[in-house]
């Protein structure tokens, strides 16, 4: 029998790229190789031991501290800046929403990556760097500004007060709803479905923003509740009117979370999680032998992933009411600030490589929105610079230190909650059941990076 | 040691966090060196000969009634080793393997065992998989 002939797309210059089964990048990072996994997790062990048998009894950032920036403050609040800024990325999603809308349906549309790498993944660099600055570029902000100033009335006020007890749940929810259209929406590389998902995303933030007023945002845009979640890690810390430069650690146990909060930190590390966990071999083999759809076994396993951190949590958190005054249920809002680190940890882990790669190949893609052969700026000549997938070792260290470094933050800011949130005598008996539940976060993100 | 001086208590800090980096940094250099050895063993016909090419990988693949063996299974390669792929599927089908860059393509007709074959460029863990049945054959694990 003749064999057939192989054709490597790469001499058919016309044809679009291969469609990924799953995702938008045809590439993953290498296993963790065995022995950083055991460094890792015994650097998580030996920290957590340390901080529970040796460290402070009383709280170190009881106050944020740090450098007042009045110049800075002026700078950035001024609204020269704010409406600069805030027509800048009104133009840049508006020229997105062009290639979603009037686009040609093809991987090279640059909506997918612009939403996949640029919004889900470079939202966390960029929050740990500038702190909360989407609350203050928000496109569906200004959108809702504008429709307010030509109806005139006060953004701020909706038809009805928002209810107290809601806080960040909306978001937890958006969230959830983007990490199932991330990791389970079939067809998601596709423009149909994508145009379906804007317009559900733009109609209920921005209606729910009418309804309830300006403060909707904050609760419930998936994106701005992501934004001011992990910019609680970052320098930048509001206090009075003045921005101050702060320990990172000092502003993220000064954090008076919301309700929900919870709900958010376990979305995010829940999703992770699971997408780590479909590249397990025993995931696939179980999912592809099945009779049952892999939709439903991939909505499943992200519930499950989200709901498992959820409790845990919950439950670590709940222990410290033996020893403290407040009822179970509010200690897991108080020492949710503690899991960002973890997070954020996982976040640059899992996506690092994603961002630095296919983030560029969206630049190229972004020059020619409609997929006719436009050149803007000449960005669509430029190669995608990915020597940093020649160096695995220097991958894998990242990873290893992403996850580590995240970890031992984590740790000792839970630490630092628990001493300010307990009597002297019982911090350390009181939150030996959050440690356990941090390492057990760890070692898993850890093992899922080793990818049996 | 709850009764321990701050002076104890910080040079038991710093002892321990001198030990933790200690350790760090000596497993992973050291694992920096072995992290080719140390990923999943390898289940294709993998060996390397005296010239510096190792052999070619062959991987035989079996598309019967909607699914797939070998079925997410993990295998090594290394860069620069030819993988042929020997596959015999009940319909007609295409298998892409997504090895950075533009990817491979191998149609296969129904009921007609074919090869093809590829070398990889990049390092990385790739996904071999059927179009028609979406489903993963192999993750292909180049280092």
């Amino acid at each position: 029998m003749p064999p057939s002939v192989p054709a490597p797309l790469s001499a058919l210059a016309s044809q679009p790229v291969l469609v990924p089964l799953h995702g938008i990048a045809s590439r993953h990072d290498l296993p963790l190789p065995f022995s950083f996994v055991l460094v890792g997790a015994a650097v998580a062990l030996v920290v957590s031991f340390v901080v529970l048998g040796v460290a402070w009894k009383r709280p170190r950032f009881a106050s944020v501290g740090g450098i007042g920036l009045p110049r800075l403050t002026r700078l950035v609040d001024a609204p020269g800046t704010r409406v600069v800024s805030r027509v800048l990325v009104l133009l840049l999603l508006g020229w997105v929403a062009l290639a979603l809308f009037a686009g040609r349906d093809l991987l090279t549309n640059p909506v997918f990556g612009f939403v996949f790498v640029w919004m889900w993944v470079g939202l966390v660099p960029l929050s740990l760097l500038l702190g909360p600055f989407w609350r203050a570029v928000n496109p569906l902000r200004t959108l809702h500004r504008l429709l307010c100033a030509v109806a005139r009335t006060d953004p701020r006020e909706g038809l009805v007060t928002m209810p107290a007890g809601m806080g960040l749940w909306p978001g937890a929810v958006g969230l959830a709803a983007f990490t199932w259209l991330e990791l389970v929406q079939p067809d998601r590389t596709t423009l149909p479905v994508m145009r379906v998902w804007a317009l559900a995303w733009l109609v209920a933030v921005v209606l729910g923003a009418i309804v309830f007023g300006e403060r909707w945002f904050a609760a419930a845009d998936p994106f701005e509740v992501y934004s001011s979640t992990v910019a609680r890690l970052s320098p930048w810390h509001r206090s009075g009117d003045v921005l101050r430069l702060v320990n990172p650690l000092a502003g993220l146990t000064a954090w008076r979370a919301p309700p929900g909060a919870v709900g958010v930190v376990a979305v995010l590390l829940g999703s992770t999680a699971f997408d780590s966990f479909t590249n397990t071999s025993w995931w696939l083999r179980t999912v592809q032998s099945s009779a049952v759809p892999s939709v439903l076994w991939a909505t499943a396993g992200l519930v499950v992933m989200i709901v498992l951190v959820l409790v845990s949590f919950s439950a670590a958190a709940a222990w410290m009411t033996r020893y403290g005054d407040r009822p179970a249920r509010g200690y897991a809002r108080l020492m949710a600030g503690s899991l960002v680190p973890i997070v954020v940890g996982y976040a640059v882990a899992h996506y690092f490589t994603l961002l630095v790669v296919e983030g560029q190949r969206v630049v190229v893609n972004l020059a020619d929105p409609l997929g006719r052969g436009w050149d803007v700026l000449g960005a669509h000549r430029w190669a995608v610079d990915s020597s940093i997938v020649d160096h695995p070792v220097v991958i894998a260290v990242v990873q290893l230190l992403a996850i580590v470094v995240g970890h031992v933050l984590g740790v000792v800011a839970a630490h630092e909650r628990a001493v300010a949130l307990l009597p002297a005598r019982s911090a350390l008996p009181g939150q030996w059941p959050m440690l356990v539940a941090m390492v057990a976060y760890t070692c898993l993100g850890l093992v899922l990076l080793f990818s049996p | 040691m709850s009764h321990a001086g701050p002076v104890r208590r910080t040079s038991r800090w710093v002892a321990a966090a001198a030990a933790a980096v200690a350790t760090l940094g000596l497993v992973t250099a050291c694992g920096g060196q072995t992290s080719a050895g140390t990923a999943p063993s390898p289940s294709g016909v993998l060996s390397a000969t005296a010239d510096d090419r190792p052999e070619p990988l062959t991987i035989p693949i079996t598309l019967a009634g909607g699914q797939v063996q070998p079925n997410g299974e993990k295998i090594t390669a290394s860069l620069g080793q030819q993988v042929v792929l020997v596959v015999t599927s009940d319909e007609a089908d295409e298998i892409h393997a997504h090895t950075g860059g533009d990817g491979y393509e191998l149609e296969v007709p129904a009921n007609q065992p074919t090869t093809g074959s590829f070398t990889p460029t990049e390092p990385g863990s790739f996904e071999i998989e059927s179009h028609h049945l979406g489903k993963v054959i192999v993750i292909l694990n180049v280092s």
